[in-house]
């Protein structure tokens, strides 16, 4: 991803210490992911690859792993650079029955979260299939990755 | 065995218990899920319903092997491959043909009904 010019300023040189400012807003979201989803995970025994966040360098790409929800329970808005997601699940023993055994939990989200670079906001498109939630927001043309030719002098 | 065992109150042993061995999955190297289930017991069937996000229903394998439930379901491949599985134990009886699956939105329902003899039954009392 490209970072903002005002940021050069005041890399202190350029080494591996660079590198990894480079990429610090994605960890920052991944935390930012962890903390929206982390209800979920902790009440699983072992915690699921439940989300993933990717930049495959045209589009960020979303995915959360949201079985037994519907295109109904989600509300997905999307302001400026800042995505808000909210969605539930509900889990109810159906009347009648004995519960044996409960280890899908109900889960509960709502979280903003800032993206790292701008997206075009009419071009985001969400989809739900087989219980998996894709968010695909492509960059704005200034934060496309654009390949800088070196011409000798 | 886990901490959510839950055992019905009329008595001991549940009527679905999942298996402490777990079979291993043959000829694969992909990454396990966790596959979380709930169990649920009405008068006439046992319903299970079980989380597999991203399974489509010709990667899920349901089998059933009295006493023995299988779930396995697959989804992606190559390194991205991932295999849900797990084998319950099934104490209550079973009728082979009364078994029904069904997968929508990433969750499996599964409805096993009782064996005939088994359901409860009430019992005319007459006078004479």
């Amino acid at each position: 991803m490209l970072t903002r010019f005002s940021d050069f300023s005041d890399w202190p040189s350029f080494g591996f210490a660079d590198f990894g400012r480079a990429y610090a807003p994605h960890a920052q979201l991944r935390r930012e992911l962890d903390r929206l989803f982390g209800d979920f995970e902790r009440s699983t025994a072992q915690p699921a690859s439940t989300l993933s966040f990717e930049d495959d360098g045209a589009n960020f790409v979303l995915r959360a792993e949201v079985p037994g929800l519907t295109e109904n329970d989600f509300q997905i808005n999307l302001a400026g650079n800042t995505l808000t997601l909210q969605g539930e699940r509900k889990v109810e023993a159906p009347e009648g029955y004995t519960v044996h055994r409960r280890e899908r939990a109900p889960f509960r989200f709502a979280r903003s979260l800032e993206l790292p670079a701008r997206v075009d906001g009419e071009k985001v498109a969400a989809t739900l299939k087989n219980g998996v939630l894709t968010v695909t927001l492509p960059k704005a043309a200034e934060a496309q990755p654009r390949q800088i030719a070196v011409k000798a002098a | 065995m886990s901490f959510f065992n839950l055992t019905r109150a009329k008595e001991d042993k549940p009527a679905m218990q999942p298996q402490t061995n777990e079979a291993q999955v043959s000829g694969t190297r992909a990454r396990q899920v966790p596959l979380p289930v709930d169990i649920y017991e009405g008068q006439e069937e046992l319903l299970l319903m079980a989380d597999l996000p991203g399974v489509e229903a010709q990667g899920l394998t349901v089998s059933f092997e009295a006493p023995e439930l299988r779930i396995e379901g697959r989804r992606g491949s190559g390194a991205d491959e991932r295999v849900y599985s797990r084998t319950f134990r099934v104490s209550e009886q079973i009728d082979p043909n009364g078994i029904s699956a069904e997968l929508a939105a990433g969750v499996l329902k599964l409805r096993l009904a009782k064996a005939a003899h088994t359901k409860p039954r009430k019992i005319e009392v007459r006078t004479g």
